[in-house]
């Protein structure tokens, strides 16, 4: 069921059009920065972290609340392998390399397909990127494939056309969408740039030793880390530029904006490095599995002791700091104690971890609400007005207004006609009804001795005829009151009613013909009965 | 003359005892065979099936020794433990105390069908149509009993058979060795199709696939010890079998590899997806990482989950518009018995289908409706209240309702009762639960008669108040759930009750499954995700209770059902433990 506050389609089309484009306007300024001129002291000049950057901050703002959520699962539940924000849209790689889209204007996943293998079936994806026009995926048969951006808007149940398709030689294990070009790289070190365009390969680089997780574009610069320590190449060419002996220790602790390099060592503390020179700028205390994001203003970093503090993104300073483990929460049986995961829009930041989600002032420093989480998360992404967790049991938990109520049921869907036949009873059952007052209309089946529903002016029985004939409709009424009793057909023609110049008949028979009728029973110009009144057909 | 009578007597007697006692002693069949190769394909028979029952019988106690190690491990001592276990069984060196060993016992059967096989082959080709057809009947029930049997193997064997004599004889001749390895290897040889089906080019095709799964399975077998406990650390032969496995993965069609698995029936093995999915992305690949497999392994053994997963549950096709409007006639009804003033216990009595009670929950079902439903609860709380207060006049009683979330459209019942102190204490589900249907028995409906609480949607307390500490008495959620099924699916409940307590109790498994991070549907056995997707159907309005009762039909009735909780709880159990283990090892990511 479409909810009703969704707009209609092509609106939201042209909506969605309008924040995408937004946002990857805001984005994709990059290179030089977005200079935003806020309100506040603070705000008056920042430079936001572009689309390429791997800093946790988006450029919407995320839920004011986190009281209203909704679950939505992917079919058959398996578990999620790769999340991607596309806009207010997520592309969702699962456990099985399918992938699916998640509509934030139908509120719920719909099937994703692209090219199909040699047997008809759709390819298995081991990795996707986006940029602001296309999607791409790597395939486990090595193929690289490029995409339009999806709509949103339906279901791709066929095979969707790629603009490119190209094999870099390898399986990509990893894709990543820089400005202009594509990242491939696999585990064992090789790497691949590919022209977003046309897939053209441009570079090809065989590091020699494996990589131990996804690289990061920071400007013109591509970080990889090997298990010896970081490499740093630069883009679109390949040339290595410098490595260090320094291994980040945590892989969510790579972080980059603009041209600064962050990461975790193994002791703990987070470095920020030139990402061209490899040139060690300043450093910040922290704890092993601490997550990181920034929004070009402040770094924020999250322990996994449930702390949370914010550091100048010039030099490192602590700007505030919330206490560690003060409302540390106890854990039932089961309970996975897990690493916590930070989203940053431009007044928010969002922290979640085994004691639940927090939503914090992100220049103040001040805890605005928290809300229990039920399980892991393994990711937060945030779209426009929402906050989407990614749950580790396969599900996605969306926070925000618009969170659709899925579960509800319709109960007179299942039985109300097609919307012209019910504008055709509507208008005809105007004249019976008081006067300036609006038609309202409950549908049910009809049961013998059914009685109008209590709260509708107007009930609607669907009524089956199996047989032809004469039927006798009559109203049975507890008191003295009578009311109207009106026959529609199929089409909604209304084809009798008991009301005459001398009143309302109790009784009246009609000559029906088999199939589906519908007998409208009500009060009559607004009169209410004082005792109930009942239906029976003979 | 008299020594004549005696040894007249004593060959009769031995006659009568022959005639009595070999008919019983050995089984029916091979009348087509001289009669002398008849009896002794007979005893061998005999024999070989006495042996398969002792096979089966002892993989069984195997299965169970795994999956009591499984459950007790608590550290890594104990996970070296269940790997010991493992490559005992791998090796076919385990014995059950001081018995056979599963070397022996399967040697003993194996040999006793070669055996039969040396005297029915020669046989074979001059088998008339009736003969090789109870023959072929007979051969293929034995081999689904081996144990580690391979279905797809056997599926495919009765798709040749149905080709034609040829092909019925040329299974037939695959079958005999028994051994799951030798049937797969002579069903699909390595050489290309047989004569028996090489005209055929579907049946070419499938027997590609059975190659392929036969190389997955001898691939998975190989590594089965270390890929049994993933929490262990790996040495390098067991990453390289690991990836070799995974290698003869990719090349089997993604909806098959789900088979694997479920055909390769090493006890502990469907541990390893489940346990890869309830890992962090970062932790999965520290995880390859640090056991020199490559990402792509990890993939394709997560891959490896239950076929419910690789597939979309299909919902039964019954969502006729009968079906769903129910709850809307079933409304009307409502409506109908409101106006001729029932009320109280009566109008519970008429929430019976799960889909009407939650209709009621929706927004727009009409408030007066909703009004009266709420008030008749409320009355029933009162009467609970006094019920109690009549049971223990002492203490005072309070007796509250909540609206449970979820699908079912259950009222959770929880009551308290206070101390002298005046604190208040909560009473078990147990005691609840028994006021409840004291309460309830006092009632008679004017249709149905007796009144349940589970059929009208009404539960004492809920899962959530089940006890958190898995030290204590309630252990895990699961094991609780299994306890709370076991009460209550003793009660003869009707197809639509059945429905709604299956959703509520998979609901409550979900959450325990949720709050450890692993996807329920890698820990649910694929006949109960099934069952689940129909009763969740039925719950919803779209299929009807002839459709629940044919899906329960299938999955072995209730003592079926009950044994598929057990194994979901198992599998939710040991993957949260290997979790644990893994977590505590402190592995970096």
């Amino acid at each position: 069921m479409k909810p009703a506050f969704l707009l209609p389609r092509s609106v939201a089309a042209v909506v969605r059009s309008i924040l995408v484009a937004s946002a990857v306007l805001s984005l994709s300024c990059g290179g030089a920065g977005n200079r935003i001129s806020g309100v506040g002291e603070a705000e008056a000049s920042v430079e936001r972290p572009g689309a390429a950057d791997s800093s946790g901050w988006y450029p919407y703002p995320g839920p004011v609340r986190l009281d209203e959520r909704s679950d939505v699962a992917l079919e058959a539940g398996p578990g999620f392998s790769d999340v991607l924000s596309i806009g207010p849209d997520l592309l969702v790689r699962d456990s099985f390399g399918r992938l699916s889209l998640y509509s934030a204007e139908l509120g719920r996943f719909l099937p994703w397909r692209g090219p199909d293998t040699e047997r008809g079936t759709a390819a298995i994806v081991v990795a996707i990127a986006a940029d602001s026009a296309r999607i791409y995926v790597s395939q486990e048969d090595g193929f690289v494939h490029a995409f339009p951006a999806p709509s949103g808007s339906g279901p791709e149940t066929e095979p969707v056309k790629p603009l490119w398709s190209v094999h870099p030689g390898m399986v990509s294990d990893w894709i990543l969408a820089v400005p202009e070009r594509l990242v491939c790289a696999a585990s064992d070190g090789k790497i691949a740039v590919l022209s977003a365009s046309e897939g053209t390969v441009q570079a090809f680089r065989d590091l020699g030793l494996p990589l131990v997780g996804k690289p990061v574009a920071a400007g013109s610069v591509l970080a990889a880390a090997r298990s010896v320590g970081l490499a740093a190449l630069g883009l679109p060419d390949l040339e290595f530029l410098w490595s260090g002996d320094r291994a980040p220790s945590n892989l969510p602790v790579l972080r980059t904006v603009r041209n600064l390099l962050a990461f975790q060592d193994h002791e703990g503390i987070l470095r920020m490095l030139d990402a061209r020179t490899g040139t060690e700028l300043y450093s910040i205390s922290g704890v092993q599995g601490s997550a990181l994001a920034c929004d070009g203003e402040r770094w924020y970093v999250a322990g996994p002791d449930d702390s949370l503090g914010a550091f100048g993104f010039s030099d490192g300073t602590p700007v505030w700091t919330a206490g560690a483990a003060a409302e540390r929460v106890s854990l039932g049986a089961g309970m996975t104690r897990y690493l916590p995961r930070l989203a940053v829009d431009s007044e928010r930041v969002y922290v979640v971890h085994s004691g639940g989600l927090e939503s914090w002032n992100s220049r103040t420093g001040e805890l605005i609400e928290r809300s229990k989480v039920p399980g892991p998360v393994d990711g937060l992404f945030i779209a426009p007005g929402r906050l989407f967790c990614r749950m580790r049991d396969g599900t996605l938990r969306a926070y925000g207004p618009e969170s659709t109520q899925a579960d509800l049921l319709d109960p007179q869907g299942a039985i109300r006609p097609d919307p012209a036949v019910i504008q055709r009873i509507l208008s005809q059952l105007e004249r019976y009804a008081e006067p300036q007052t609006a038609v309202r209309l409950a549908w049910r089946v009809y049961v013998p001795e059914a009685v109008p529903s209590p709260d509708n002016r107007f009930t609607v029985f669907r009524y089956e005829v199996g047989e032809a004939g004469k039927k006798t409709f009559s109203l049975r009424p507890d008191g003295q009151d009578r009311m109207l009793v009106a026959v529609f057909d199929a089409t909604g023609e209304e084809r009798h009613a008991n009301v005459g110049e001398l009143g309302v008949d109790a009784s009246f028979e009609y000559w029906t013909e088999a199939g589906t009728w519908y007998v409208a029973v009500g009060n009559l110009r607004g009169q209410v009965p004082e005792a109930p009144v009942f239906l029976d057909i003979r | 003359m008299k020594a004549l009578t005696r040894t007249c007597r004593v060959l009769l007697a031995a006659g009568v005892f022959f005639l009595s006692s070999v008919p019983r002693a050995l089984p029916e069949g091979f009348d087509y065979l001289p009669v002398k190769e008849a009896q002794r394909a007979r005893q061998i028979q005999a024999k070989l099936d006495a042996s398969l029952e002792t096979w089966i019988a002892l993989e069984r106690r195997y299965e169970g020794e795994v999956q009591t190690a499984r459950l007790s491990v608590s550290g890594i001592e104990d996970s070296k433990k269940v790997r010991v276990i493992l490559e005992a069984g791998k090796s076919g060196a385990w014995t059950a105390g001081t018995g056979l060993s599963l070397a022996r016992a399967r040697g003993d059967a194996l040999e006793q069908a070669r055996l039969l096989a040396s005297v029915l082959e020669p046989r074979l080709d001059r088998l008339g149509r009736e003969a090789l057809a109870d023959l072929y009947r007979e051969s293929l029930g034995r081999a689904r009993r081996v144990p580690g049997s391979v279905s797809d193997y056997l599926d495919f064997a009765e798709k040749v058979a149905a080709v034609d004599g040829a092909g019925q004889r040329y299974v037939v001749r695959a079958l005999l060795p028994l051994a799951p390895e030798s049937v797969g290897l002579r069903l699909a040889p390595d050489d290309g199709p047989p004569a028996a089906y090489a005209g055929s080019p579907e049946l070419s095709e499938e027997a590609v696939r059975i190659r392929r799964l036969r190389k997955a399975l001898e691939e998975c077998r190989r590594a089965a010890p270390a890929l049994g406990v993933p929490e262990l650390p790996w040495s390098q032969a067991d990453s390289e079998a690991a990836e070799s496995f995974a290698r003869a993965l990719s090349l089997l069609e993604p909806e098959f590899r789900a088979h694997v698995f479920e055909s390769a029936k090493i006890p502990g093995l469907r541990l390893l997806p489940a346990f890869l999915a309830g890992l962090s992305p970062e932790e999965r690949e520290g995880w390859a990482r640090n056991r020199n497999v490559s990402l792509r392994a990890v993939d394709l053994l997560l891959g490896c989950a239950s076929a419910s997963l690789t597939s979309a549950l299909e919902v039964p096709e019954t969502a006729s518009a009968q079906a769903t409007v129910s709850a809307v006639i079933a409304l009307s009804e409502l409506e109908r018995d409101l106006a001729k003033g029932t009320s109280g216990i009566a109008l519970l009595a008429r929430l019976k289908d799960p889909a009407l009670r939650r209709l009621l929950r929706s927004e727009s079902a009409p408030p007066s409706v909703r009004k009266a439903v709420s008030e008749a609860r409320n009355r029933l709380a009162e009467g609970l209240e006094t019920d109690l207060s009549r049971i223990s006049p002492i203490a005072r009683h309070r007796v509250e309702l909540e609206e449970v979330p979820g699908l079912a459209g259950y009222t959770a019942i929880h009551a308290f009762s206070s101390s002298l102190e005046g604190t208040w204490s909560p009473l078990t589900p147990e005691s609840v639960q028994s006021t409840l249907d004291r309460f309830l028995s006092g009632f008679r409906a004017p249709i149905g008669g007796f009144v349940s609480a589970l059929e009208i949607g009404l539960i004492a307390g809920s899962a959530s108040s089940v006890p958190e500490d898995p030290s204590s008495q309630g252990g895990f959620v699961p094991r609780k759930i299994i306890a709370q099924h076991l009460a209550l699916s003793a009660e003869a409940l009707s197809p639509s009750a059945y429905a709604a307590l299956c959703v509520y109790l998979l609901e409550a498994f979900r959450e325990s499954a949720r709050s450890a991070g692993v996807p329920p549907a890698f820990l649910t056995p694929p006949a109960l995700a099934g069952l689940a997707a129909t009763c969740e159907a039925r719950c919803r309005g779209v299929v009807e209770d002839s459709q629940v009762a044919l899906s329960l039909e299938q999955a072995g009735g209730r003592d079926g059902l009950l044994g598929l909780w057990e194994e979901a709880a198992f599998n939710l159990e040991s993957t949260i433990r290997a979790l644990d283990v893994h977590a505590d090892r402190k592995e970096s990511p």
